[in-house]
């Protein structure tokens, strides 16, 4: 006769009769995977509004004066014979500025029955958008507009409907290709816009905004002349709104990672309580193997619930995260809960669960498994540190949270321990009982405490990132947009006559700037042409004048490998020239090389120079009345304050960076669940204690006294343990990740501001994972005095 | 000293009312011994947890005499105390020896020895306490955690810690349960003398007929 049957019904009688340590699995579980769940909806959303901000859509453009319309068809022809197995979408666009009632806009006119992605992806929830942008003349219009559907605006001499809204801050219109044929008068495609393979598609759709990172595709050469660009050196604001996704998709890592230990934790703890009767199962005869797959099974069905409470919960937490404006008619009213993210969730939830119980299970391994886990993540340290790659830089960022919890954790509660056991120790004798009891389990419970210490220095990390990039941002803002007015013509040429300008009040400086291709040490470059002189250096944080040497960015750097003093050899139509680099300049946008250098030494060896933009500096107290001026004197220009051009950029940023503290205190909540579960159990190994204590004469009021210092002490220990690991996150971060990704490094400047918040809320967090133990250590004692001595 | 008139307890399970103890008394004066002997289950840990002040009779007095100061006596009606007189009782005039888990596994010898005194306040009785150690055979365990202690040598610590704040009651129960008999003997033979030794009265509960009748009074229960 099988004894499965009976081992099943001690199971499930044991669980009915532990409401409150089933219950603690399943929310447990449940918790985690709702963080999995919200994080992955958030950052797909973000993602959308990213890509409806700039087309990120798609990965290659390719623009040319020259490009007819025969060029486009023959391209297509070309491209459906099979010519270009990579690329999966061709769509032809005309782009130009039309002038509107706030000034010159940008328009774009895709053409939407050649891709469907365009329409769909911005009139999504809007049905009848896409259908009336093909039939009618309206467009979409950027939401920096402050447009909304139903309106109608002039654009040139044409009056459109205004259909739908779409981003968060886009400040151009779209339209059918037709439409827009119509309002810039004319007939030729102005570019091109392409869409390639991805190869990390899969990775992206599980862990959105990680791949964004992983390295921009090649310029496409697509013969007779034609050589697409990558979208991300035509367009920089996408590389800009690439990076945010980037940095979102590593927090959404870490936080997947924390949920994951949180799910582990709860499922270990529930097996962990019964190893009494477990011990007496197997003297009877139960054999080890009969009892995990018992556990695991116990552990999946608990994950399962867990996991189908988490999904729901997860899904209304992304909704509260992310309150959609619903009545635009455009962005989709509610977010969607896709199958990747439920299956994400449930993975994390019925996985990670069954392992916990598998491991609680097989309780003599746990050491033998914690020394495999340390040993495994200082072989990807190494690796990783060796690597240059991306991989390698967020290898090191998990290798160094693995560290710390299967490693550093336990090991600091061996030293705490051996602290604590010091016969010296000045503290009362029951405090001296408590810390010993909390440091001689803090290797038990290494998983919760780790984790947390994970979530908040992870907190700490991405706080220190974020405020290091915001303030450089910040200061490069200062630094290039100097109180005055961009102008941005519309023709290759600057316009001719500037006198009244320059002789304008207010108005204390104008500079042209024109821009040319240019090979630097035979890498693809472009150069920007102005005065050398030392405002124009100061711009770049550089303090003088530069009228043979050049500046150049820090990507371009790293890719030609020079720094300032070096020799660059700059070719261009017309000839070549070694010339210095002068110094070497931060820049947040542009990926390739881009020199800025004095117009009078390079442009005689440069070919196609196209002179498109003035900077205006004034003394700030007329730039209203100039801003009109100008944009009546050159009516194809757009004109724009640089002080509005500021805040347009700090706003993006702030909104995706909002986006991550709500991300940082999911993991944080998640941490405090596992901490619950984990001082619980601590507690409960302590009730003997405690109720040796109470016989003596000890309270219940100190006794939760203790149990609060003990728990007190662990945040104290865990919050402690996440400084270091806090400031090597954000390191990498800055220093690693953002680099090897981008191009560019970002200052790794910790602030007091940025470690203290998450430290006081670590040990907060703490206090708050230990009340509901607290009450019960002081509960449990008059109740256990009752029944068990009596 | 201590003087148990009448007490009774039922305890309630669902629908089903027992009674655990039934019309018990008795008395002891300072240095004598009390046994309360029966089998299993006949209620020996309760009637020790209600003169202990961990448990309240339904019915009856527990009246214990205690010294604050030298000289100084008065009579504490144990079975009417609140909640936090009882844990106050319990504290100063009470001491225990437990058959399990008498000692807190994160102390020292010297530490758990010495936490009733901190507790209570009295830090000047510090090096009797752990002189008693010394009687006891095991001074030079101060400094060592009961995980490295046999049996018979906790027990022994166990006897030093209820008797370290000069108690007027120590109640043991089972102490030599977990004992071989030879160790069993040592601790019985221990615990006798220190109790005489400090004029405190000795209530100890066991099944163990050759311990109870060591005693001056037995209390059979059934």
């Amino acid at each position: 006769m099988s004894a499965i049957p009976l081992l099943l019904r001690h199971q499930l009688r044991y669980l009915a009769r532990t409401p409150a340590a089933t219950m603690a699995q399943v929310l447990g579980t449940a918790l985690g995977v709702a963080s999995v769940v919200a994080v992955h909806l958030v950052s797909e959303r973000i993602k959308s509004q990213l890509d409806a901000n700039a087309p990120t859509a798609f990965t290659h453009v390719l623009r040319g004066e020259a490009l007819s319309e025969d060029d486009y068809f023959d391209l297509r022809t070309r491209w459906r014979n099979g010519s270009f197995p990579t690329v999966e979408a061709m769509v032809p666009v005309i782009e130009g500025h039309a002038s509107a009632d706030g000034g010159p806009r940008r328009l774009s006119g895709i053409d939407l029955l050649a891709d469907r992605r365009p329409g769909d992806a911005d009139a999504g929830g809007a049905p009848g958008a896409a259908a009336d942008l093909l039939t009618r003349d309206s467009v979409l219009a950027g939401a920096g507009l402050g447009l909304a559907a139903g309106d109608v605006i002039r654009l040139n001499d044409l009056d459109v409907s205004v259909v739908g809204v779409f981003g968060t801050t886009a400040d151009w219109f779209l339209a059918d290709i037709g439409t827009a044929r119509r309002v810039l008068k004319r007939a030729a495609p102005t570019a091109v816009w392409i869409r390639t393979r991805g190869d990390h598609r899969g990775f992206e759709r599980w862990l959105p905004g990680s791949t964004a990172g992983f390295g921009q595709p090649a310029s496409l050469d697509l013969g007779r002349g034609l050589r697409a660009l990558p979208l991300a050196e035509a367009e920089p604001t996408r590389r800009f709104a690439l990076a945010l996704l980037f940095n979102l998709g590593a927090l959404g890592l870490l936080a997947l990672f924390v949920a994951a230990f949180l799910v582990y934790q709860s499922a270990h703890a529930n097996v962990a309580r019964r190893r009494a009767s477990d011990a007496q199962l197997t003297a009877l005869g139960v054999g080890p193997g009969t009892l995990r797959v018992l556990f695991v099974g116990e552990g999946a069905v608990l994950g399962l619930l867990g996991s189908a409470l988490g999904v729901g919960a997860g899904w209304a937490l992304a909704a509260v995260l992310l309150p959609v404006p619903a009545s635009d008619g455009v962005v989709p009213s509610g977010i969607a809960l896709s199958g990747v993210a439920m299956a994400k969730g449930a993975i994390c939830g019925v996985g990670v669960a069954a392992a916990g119980a598998l491991a609680a299970a097989r309780r003599s391994r746990a050491g033998i498994l914690r020394h495999a886990w340390t040993i495994g993540a200082v072989l990807v340290l190494v690796v990783s540190a060796w690597s240059a790659t991306l991989a390698g830089a967020f290898g090191i960022v998990l290798a160094l949270c693995l560290l710390q919890v299967a490693a550093l954790v336990p090991a600091a509660g061996a030293s705490l321990k051996r602290l604590f056991d010091s016969r010296r120790l000045r503290l009362r004798i029951t405090r001296r009982a408590a810390v010993r009891s909390v440091a001689g389990q803090l290797s038990e419970i290494h998983i919760a405490v780790g984790a947390l210490s994970v979530a908040v220095a992870a907190a700490i990390g991405i706080g220190i990132m974020v405020e290091s990039f915001r303030r450089d941002f910040v200061a490069m803002l200062d630094q290039r947009l100097w109180e005055g007015i961009h102008v941005e013509t519309a023709t290759r040429n600057a316009p001719p006559n500037l006198e009244w300008l320059r002789t304008a009040p207010g108005v204390t400086d104008v500079r042209m700037y024109a821009r040319a291709p240019v090979s630097a040490d035979g890498v693809s470059a472009h150069v920007v042409l102005t005065r050398g002189d030392p405002p124009e250096a100061h711009r770049y944080g550089y303090a003088s004048a530069f009228p043979q040497g050049v500046l150049l960015n820090e990507g371009g750097a790293r890719t030609l490998g020079v720094g300032a003093g070096d020799t660059v050899r700059l070719a261009g139509g017309r000839g070549a020239r070694a010339v210095e680099v002068a110094h070497v300049f931060r820049d947040y946008g542009a990926p390739g090389p881009r020199l800025i250098a004095a117009a009078d030494g390079l442009e005689p060896i440069l070919d196609g120079v196209v002179h498109d933009s003035l900077s205006v500096r004034t003394d700030g107290t007329r730039d209203d009345l100039l801003q009109a001026a100008l944009e009546r004197r050159l009516p194809t220009a757009v004109v724009r304050d640089h002080g509005e051009i500021r805040r347009r950029a700090l706003e993006a940023f702030d909104t995706t960076f909002e986006v991550a503290s709500h991300l940082t205190m999911i993991a944080l909540l998640v941490a405090v669940a596992g901490l619950y579960n984990a001082l619980s159990e601590l507690q409960a190994r302590r009730r003997a204690e405690n109720r040796l204590l109470y016989t003596l004469g000890v309270g219940p009021g100190h006794i939760a006294l203790l149990a609060t210092q003990q728990s007190a002490l662990i945040g104290i220990a865990a919050t402690l343990l996440a400084v270091p690991l806090g400031l090597a996150i954000a390191w990498v971060l800055c220093a690693e990740v953002n680099p090897r990704a981008f191009g560019w490094s970002i200052p790794w400047t910790p602030t007091a501001a940025s470690v203290l918040p998450p430290v006081g809320l670590g040990i907060g967090a703490a206090l708050l994972a230990g009340i509901a133990p607290t009450r019960a250590a002081a509960r449990a004692v008059t109740g256990a005095a009752r029944h068990e001595l009596g | 000293m201590l003087q148990v008139e009448g007490i009774a307890l039922r305890r309630t399970d669902g629908a089903r009312v027992r009674q655990v103890l039934d019309d018990i008394s008795f008395e002891l004066a300072p240095g004598q011994v009390t046994a309360i002997w029966g089998p299993s289950g006949s209620g020996k840990t309760t009637l020790l947890n209600l003169v202990g002040g961990l448990l309240q009779p339904d019915s009856g007095a527990i009246r214990v005499l205690v010294s604050d100061a030298p000289g100084r006596t008065r009579e504490i009606a144990v079975h009417a105390l609140s909640h936090g007189e009882r844990l106050r009782y319990r504290r100063r005039h009470v001491g225990f020896v437990f058959q399990f888990l008498n000692l807190l596994p994160t102390l020292t010898v010297a530490e758990n020895v010495l936490l009733p005194l901190e507790l209570n306040g009295m830090p000047e009785r510090a090096d009797q306490a752990l002189r008693r150690l010394d009687a006891l055979g095991i001074g030079d365990a101060r400094q060592r955690f009961p995980d490295a202690l046999s049996g018979g040598e906790q027990q022994r610590v166990a006897i030093a810690r209820a008797l370290a704040h000069a108690p007027a009651l120590v109640l043991a129960d089972e102490p030599t349960g977990n004992l071989d008999a030879a160790n069993a003997e040592r601790v019985a033979d221990c615990l006798w003398e220190q109790v005489h030794d400090a004029r405190a009265g000795l209530v100890i509960a066991t099944h163990n007929e050759r311990l109870a009748q060591r005693a001056d009074t037995v209390v059979r229960l059934r």
